[in-house]
């Protein structure tokens, strides 16, 4: 049997929200707290009506797209997708690898994630389907920017009004990548903490599906096929460490979820997994909390370049330093000139441009292996969740700009015995020197 | 201190349907010890058995 605010049913649905503290269940609606004892509200399965359908052959039968694992997913009846997120590449990292002192390294590369290039992509998908099932003709979101681009885009695809409530300090390429799909943009003088305490008020006044206010159970559960699929493009089995960027802590509970129900299902075998968390310095309220064995959140004020991870008082904090300390993982932050140089770390070795939260979890992944937290024959994945075009602003003044030269091969010649004459040298060497 | 507290809309069912009330109180304890007296339905929500401010609570 299942209650909606209390009244039965007599439908067992599919899935449903029910509170993560209290267990009371709220059946389906566009809410996100429990307002019995304020504690977030999760969705949960019929993992036995589910079992039969969730089989390896039928999701390698699917598109290749996050889509394939839609039976774990809070999808309305007869959903139809419109964007194809998801299913981005699990590369082998032996270049990166060799830097780290690794030798089993992956990185799952979310910075090519569609429609725009950030691993914000696959909880606005899920968001956005329920949005339209709960009748909203307007989406909104407050955001540290890979999510107001996610939600401007497939808002503009999929026929809603967007709104979108941003700190007034993002970078340009992340406001530009907003407005472009038409999307009003609201920049808000303050921090992100208190751009998302205005949406709280704002969806509590307005019929608007902000999806990571009252969407926000619906949404998050899109995490999840970050994990779904880094165990399948494993072979379908599960990694040993997985080491993952934290803003408001929800990406690295979802995996674990993602894996839990894999699990749960049969498709891969049991095994313990280390969850490691990553942060910048100048906003480590998780990894501070991890640090100093506190199971609790004391916020912060951030100050980083880090921008996408700048949530001082994250949501899902409390849950995510449980992830970690019940895995037997840890949680490490780096300085803002130690994610730039793993930026370029990153850049020069694998070929892959990353945004600065990418650069947090290499920064931060270095530590963990030179801490030996990270054992190095073990298989470890690093999530990549942006793309370093979004964030260039972050490299100013970290290259020369060249000179032009004319076009003549002498002059070619002149340039390049000048060039060979400089001690070659990455920047990323450099810096770590 | 006069302070102006907002209901959430949610919540409004154990206020009476007030939505917004102006009282006096000088800290945290003394604003949650007159929403206490106020609204007596509103307490089991803000504070556990134990009396203490929910952990979900963000203050």
């Amino acid at each position: 049997m299942s209650t909606t605010t209390g009244v039965t049913t007599g439908v067992i649905p599919k899935y449903e929200l029910r509170c993560r503290e209290c267990g009371k269940s709220w059946g389906n609606q566009p809410r996100s707290i429990c307002d019995d004892c304020f504690s977030p509200l999760e969705i949960t399965y019929d993992y036995d009506a589910i079992r039969t359908s969730f089989t390896r052959e039928r999701i390698a039968q699917g598109p290749p797209s996050m889509w394939r694992y839609a039976d774990l997913l809070p999808l309305p009846e007869n959903f139809q997708p419109t964007v194809p997120a998801g299913f981005t590449p699990l590369l082998k990292a032996p270049r990166l690898a060799q830097r780290l002192g690794a030798k089993n390294l992956y990185l799952k590369n979310d910075a090519v994630c569609l429609p725009t290039l950030s691993f914000k992509d696959r909880v606005v998908a899920v968001a956005l389907a329920q949005a339209r099932n709960f009748g909203f003709d307007t989406v909104a979101c407050s955001s540290t920017g890979n999510l107001a681009n996610a939600v401007a885009a497939q808002a503009a695809c999929n026929g809603f009004h967007a709104w979108i409530f941003i700190p007034a300090d993002l970078e340009p390429a992340k406001i530009i990548g907003t407005q472009v799909f038409g999307a009003k943009l609201v920049r808000i003088a303050g921090s992100y903490d208190q751009v998302n305490r205005l949406c709280s008020q704002i969806a509590d006044e307005r019929h608007w599906g902000f999806v990571n206010v009252n969407l926000r159970p619906y949404y998050a559960e899109g995490s999840k096929t970050v994990g779904f699929e880094i165990a399948e493009q494993l072979g379908w089995r599960l990694p040993d460490n997985i080491v993952v960027p934290m803003a408001g802590g929800s990406l690295i509970t979802k995996i674990k979820k993602a894996f839990d129900e894999l699990i749960q299902l049969g498709l891969v075998e049991a095994k313990p997994v280390k969850f490691f968390g990553a942060q910048a310095t100048g906003c480590s309220p998780i990894s501070t909390a991890v640090k100093t064995g506190s199971a609790e959140i004391e916020p912060q004020k951030p100050a980083t370049l880090a921008r996408s991870l700048a949530i001082g008082n994250p949501a899902d904090g409390h849950y995510a330093i449980k992830t970690i300390n019940k895995t037997g993982g840890w949680a490490e932050d780096v300085s803002d000139p130690e994610l730039i140089a793993s930026i370029q770390l990153l850049a020069e070795t694998e070929g892959i441009f990353t945004e600065t939260a990418g650069g947090v979890t290499v920064g931060c992944a270095r530590k963990l292996y030179r801490q030996d937290r990270i054992a190095s024959d073990d298989t470890t994945v690093l999530c990549i969740t942006g793309n370093g075009l979004k964030t260039t602003d972050a490299l100013a003044g970290k290259y020369e700009t060249e000179a032009a030269i004319p076009p003549k091969i002498a002059e070619f010649d002149k340039y390049l015995d000048k060039a060979l004459d400089v001690p070659q040298i990455s920047l990323a060497e450099a810096v770590e020197a | 201190m006069t302070i102006t507290v907002q209901i959430p809309t949610a919540l409004r069912r154990l206020t009476a349907g007030t939505d917004r009330i102006t009282c006096s109180a000088n800290n945290l304890g003394e604003l949650f010890s007159v929403l206490d007296g106020k609204f007596p339905e509103l307490k089991p929500h803000l504070r556990d058995e134990a009396g203490e401010i929910r952990r979900f609570l963000n203050v």
